[in-house]
């Protein structure tokens, strides 16, 4: 027995954290259907299935530490370093969007188990995505991340606006994931090859200038299907309207892991898959780069919604990340350091609008901010670092992670897309600073009462303001941490 | 002999519930004439020797999806009024053009390969028996991780139905 699982590569460290989400999920559903369960005690399982999963992923680094990189279950499942800052980052984004979604939950009528349920399966699905080496397994665990997030978008059922999010969002997306198993499919066709490592060895073995027409399809195919999860233009309509429709308090969790776990698995493909034929694909990155900063910049100008506001910049932000992403090891490093701060401020934002606007409220203009200084001093100082942050304004992350992206792309000498993200980020201020005037500084009669915030808000609120500025003083931490990352793939 | 009748008897059942799904008035003939079709094509797989693929398609699409349709058909009401008229603008036209490009294209290969070709595969001898033992052997080895993370997709799908469906129906009771 110990010699087949030795065989087949079966290690239950390595899928450890998926596990610890799946058996808190069971437990949960378990405590719906028979016995019932006083809420907080819902609570305090799914919580503590949370710290369970991190414990988990801790125990990862020690397999990685003594095994180096390796893959499990017949080349299923892939232990690297991607995995394992990817596990990280999703293991944070549960952590620090705990508080809002289970608030919304806890609103939300008679669904806070369906909604606790939803998310975890979501995220151990993404765990299990950033973790795949097969395709295959790639493929099957974004179906599981999307599909709870399909549901959680529409979970607010007498809203239209959450209705029509939720009908956007899951026909938008199963379309991406046909486009992403038809190109497995096509690379499969031509190669016969579906994993991470196979396609970079078969590619070296037959020459870069010799992959054919059909596998060059198939690859871009993937790319596109991930694209499509991460909010590119030009596949980047759905993400203004599931941002507006769904419920604010999941908002901030769903677009996080879904942009966490995509842009790890684009990382991973860029770094080893593409590495020989990365070239090839120039055109391709490029064009889409700079159709996301502009597109993202155009739209992003005239919305009175605040929500589609920071929508239409996660376009932008995906533009940013990809340009790194698609040229090299170097380029992949500023790339994650700027996806982990990205993902702070982002998840910051959204705690903040979940406190102001209630937690299911799908509505939410600019001017729903108006007077927000008078009397929530905190709010409005957060709510700034972290629009300030998304800007890229010295002093906070967002300036380092912009530098450094810069920095390195001129390394490239791909001097258009120098160019274009820097007058995109200078055009940015206008929209990133809007809601801050309306906030902070433009006289209002109807000035928003005092908003009670819990200890846990303010703390969590406080923490990802905290990390803001001080990556954006220190970042020396974090630039090791990304520069460890790819330090194999040189 | 055995291998001609077990060819065209099929094939003329596919055709004939091909036909019956087109000109049938009843709804539930169309679905009727549709199993008929499945069912055949599953048998001429069987003659291929792809027995997996066989069982595969009298599982999912006679079994489960023609369900789905029946299902759908009795939802809606089998005796509704036939919608004759176009429901989009230029329909007949924009069909009628696709078939002609399709024959077009079908006359195309045949004159240019001067009706010589060649429609009897040689037979083949298999080495192995039948698919399912073929598949299972790698499905339950190499394949055997994705093939359990499967079933939590089932799960998820089923919760994501579940918690998006829940609300409305116990709303209808209490009315």
């Amino acid at each position: 027995m110990n010699g087949i699982s030795e065989i087949l590569g079966i290690n239950f460290v390595v899928i450890g954290p998926t596990l610890a989400l799946l058996f808190t999920t069971l437990v949960l559903l378990f405590c719906t259907i028979t016995i019932s369960t006083p809420v907080y005690v819902k609570k305090y399982i799914s919580f503590v299935g949370i710290l369970i999963t991190l414990f988990t992923i801790f125990l990862k680094f020690g397999l990685f530490a003594r095994d180096g990189i390796t893959s499990y279950f017949s080349e299923k499942i892939l232990l690297d370093e991607f995995s394992l800052v990817g596990n990280v980052l999703i293991g944070l984004v549960l952590l620090l969007t705990f508080n809002s979604f289970w608030k919304t939950s806890e609103v939300i009528d008679n669904k806070t188990t369906e909604a606790l349920i939803l998310i975890l399966m979501s995220a151990s699905g993404f765990l299990l995505m950033v973790d795949a080496e097969n395709f295959i397994m790639l493929f099957i665990g974004l179906e599981i991340g999307s599909i709870s997030l399909y549901a959680l978008a529409g979970l607010n059922r007498g809203d239209q606006l959450s209705n029509e999010a939720s009908l956007k969002y899951f026909l938008l997306g199963s379309l991406a994931s046909c486009i992403l198993i038809y190109g497995v499919a096509l690379l499969y066709v031509s190669l016969s090859i579906s994993g991470v490592y196979e396609t970079s060895i078969a590619i070296s073995f037959i020459g870069p200038d010799n992959v054919p027409l059909t596998s060059l399809i198939g690859l871009i195919m993937i790319l596109v299907g991930l694209l499509f999860k991460v909010a590119a233009a030009p596949f980047q309509a759905w993400a203004p309207d599931v941002y507006q429709g769904s419920p604010t308090g999941y908002v901030g969790y769903m677009a996080a892991v879904a942009k966490a776990s995509s842009f790890i698995v684009l990382a991973r493909l860029s770094a080893i898959s593409l590495r020989f034929i990365l070239d090839k694909f120039d055109l391709f990155f490029t064009a889409i780069v700079i159709l996301s900063v502009l597109a993202g910049a155009l739209f992003a100008t005239n919305q009175t919604d605040i929500k589609r506001l920071i929508a239409y910049s996660g376009v932008i932000q995906s533009g940013f990340i990809l340009s790194g992403i698609s040229f090299g090891v170097y380029g992949i490093s500023a790339s994650i350091f700027y996806l982990i701060t990205y993902i702070i401020q982002l998840i910051g934002v959204f705690t903040v609008f979940s406190i102001i606007s209630g937690q299911l409220s799908s509505d939410f203009k600019i001017s729903n901010l108006s007077g927000l200084f008078k009397e929530n001093k905190f709010l409005t100082v957060t709510f700034s670092i972290f629009m300030l942050g998304i800007a890229g304004l010295p002093l906070t992350s967002g300036f380092v992670s912009k530098f450094i992206l810069i920095t390195n792309l001129w390394s490239y000498e791909k001097y258009l897309i120098v160019t274009v993200l820097m007058l995109t980020t200078v055009a940015g201020f206008y929209f990133y600073l809007r809601p801050i005037w309306v906030a902070a500084i433009e006289k209002t009669d109807n000035s928003i009462g005092k908003i009670k915030i819990s200890i846990s808000d303010k703390v969590l609120l406080g923490f990802m303001a905290a990390l803001t500025i001080y990556f954006g003083l220190l970042p020396n931490t974090l630039v090791n941490i990304t520069r460890w990352m790819v330090e194999n793939y040189l | 002999m055995v291998d001609l009748i077990l060819f065209f008897i099929p094939s003329a059942l596919i055709i004939i519930g091909a036909l019956i799904v087109v000109f049938a008035k009843n709804p539930v003939h169309n679905a009727m004439g549709l199993v008929m079709t499945l069912v055949s094509i599953a048998i001429i797989y069987i003659t291929l020797n792809a027995t997996f693929v066989a069982m595969v398609q009298m599982l999912v699409y006679a079994g489960a999806v023609m369900t789905l349709f029946l299902f759908v058909i009795m939802m809606i009401g089998v005796d509704k009024k036939e919608q004759s008229s176009e429901s989009i603008k230029g329909q007949t036209f924009l069909v009628s053009g696709v078939f002609l490009i399709l024959i077009s294209i079908l006359g195309y290969v045949a004159i240019s390969s001067e009706f010589k070709w060649d429609l009897w595969f040689e037979a083949v001898e298999f080495a192995v028996e039948g698919t399912p033992q073929l598949i299972a052997g790698t499905l339950f080895t190499a394949w055997i991780f994705p093939f359990e993370i499967i079933s939590i997709l089932l799960i998820v799908a089923t919760a994501a139905a579940i918690a998006l469906a829940y609300d409305s129906k116990r709303k209808k009771n209490d009315v």
